[in-house]
């Protein structure tokens, strides 16, 4: 059965696009504020730029994880702030929205402690190497699920980014080895590769997604 | 490629959540195909096809022609 539309009470570019990034910018702000005052703080005590990069990527794959959480269990205010139609879409994708909410999480917080893994942070590496794995291989497990549940756009739409990943992985880390190895750049830190594949996999689902027009403001 | 499924679609009354229902698909596929940023697979242009009652090539339309 066809549900109603609601009346709009605020013109299309206000609800989808100035609320959605106003409410995104101060959560995400705020999030990234907390993380580096937790990191200069004495517990922390200062991480390397390397540790402090990964450890915001981290904490924004978590924060897109909780807005995704929020659509899913309340879809009536997820669709407030998600680019989506209405309610009734975030509903229709629940189960797919948990798994992929879910990976997001695991994936996000694997980052975030390994870069508060000792000797820099105050994460024994034994507890951050559970969590990094676990949650590497958690989230992989939930990113199946999630494609089991795509319907064929969305598998185009994910095995498009794959493409797109390899790419720029290729060409970001292909181009900063070469600097490296000439000496014209310092060389990556360990934990770099990963923050690069976390951003750059970020970056190519952006890329796939809005090639196929879902990035346009519904 | 070109198409015709909004056409087709708002002759039946439907919205593109409750056509992408009918086809077991989420409606991010029915908007992508309408707005041609997506051809879809030839098993769901049939389903789209024998949903509206109507060939393929009424609903999806290929300017290729081949040479003589």
């Amino acid at each position: 059965m066809m549900t109603k539309p609601e009346p709009a009470r605020f013109p299309l570019w206000l609800r989808k696009g100035v609320i959605p990034a106003l409410i995104g910018g101060a959560v995400g702000l705020s999030a990234s504020y907390a993380l580096l005052e937790v990191i200069d703080s004495n517990s922390v005590g200062g991480l390397t730029t390397s540790n402090t990069l990964a450890a915001l990527v981290g904490t924004l794959y978590l924060v897109v994880a909780l807005g995704v959480f929020i659509g899913t269990m309340n879809p009536k205010t997820g669709a407030l702030f998600l680019n989506v139609e209405d309610a009734d879409e975030l509903r229709e994708q629940k189960q797919m929205l948990a798994y992929s909410g879910g990976g997001t999480a695991m994936l996000g917080l694997a980052l975030l402690a390994l870069a508060l893994a000792a000797p820099d942070g105050p994460v024994p590496p034994k507890l951050a190497l559970a969590v990094g794995a676990g949650g590497l291989v958690i989230g992989t497990f939930l990113s199946v699920l999630v494609y089991r549940h795509c319907d064929e756009l969305m598998m185009a739409v994910s095995l498009e980014a794959s493409a797109i990943s390899f790419g720029l992985v290729f060409a970001v880390v292909g181009i900063w080895g070469m600097l490296a190895h000439l000496g014209f750049a310092d060389a990556p830190q360990p934990l770099d590769f990963l923050t690069l594949f976390y951003v750059l996999m970020l970056l190519a689902s952006f890329i796939a997604g809005g090639r196929r027009g879902m990035l346009k403001i519904k | 490629m070109e198409n015709h499924l909004k056409h087709h679609r708002e002759g039946k009354g439907w919205s593109q959540g409750e056509l992408a229902r009918r086809l077991g698909v989420s409606r991010q596929t029915i908007n992508a195909v309408e707005t041609d940023k997506y051809d879809p697979s030839l098993p769901l242009a049939l389903r789209m096809a024998r949903l509206f009652g109507v060939a393929v090539p009424e609903l999806f339309i290929d300017n290729w022609e081949p040479e003589t």
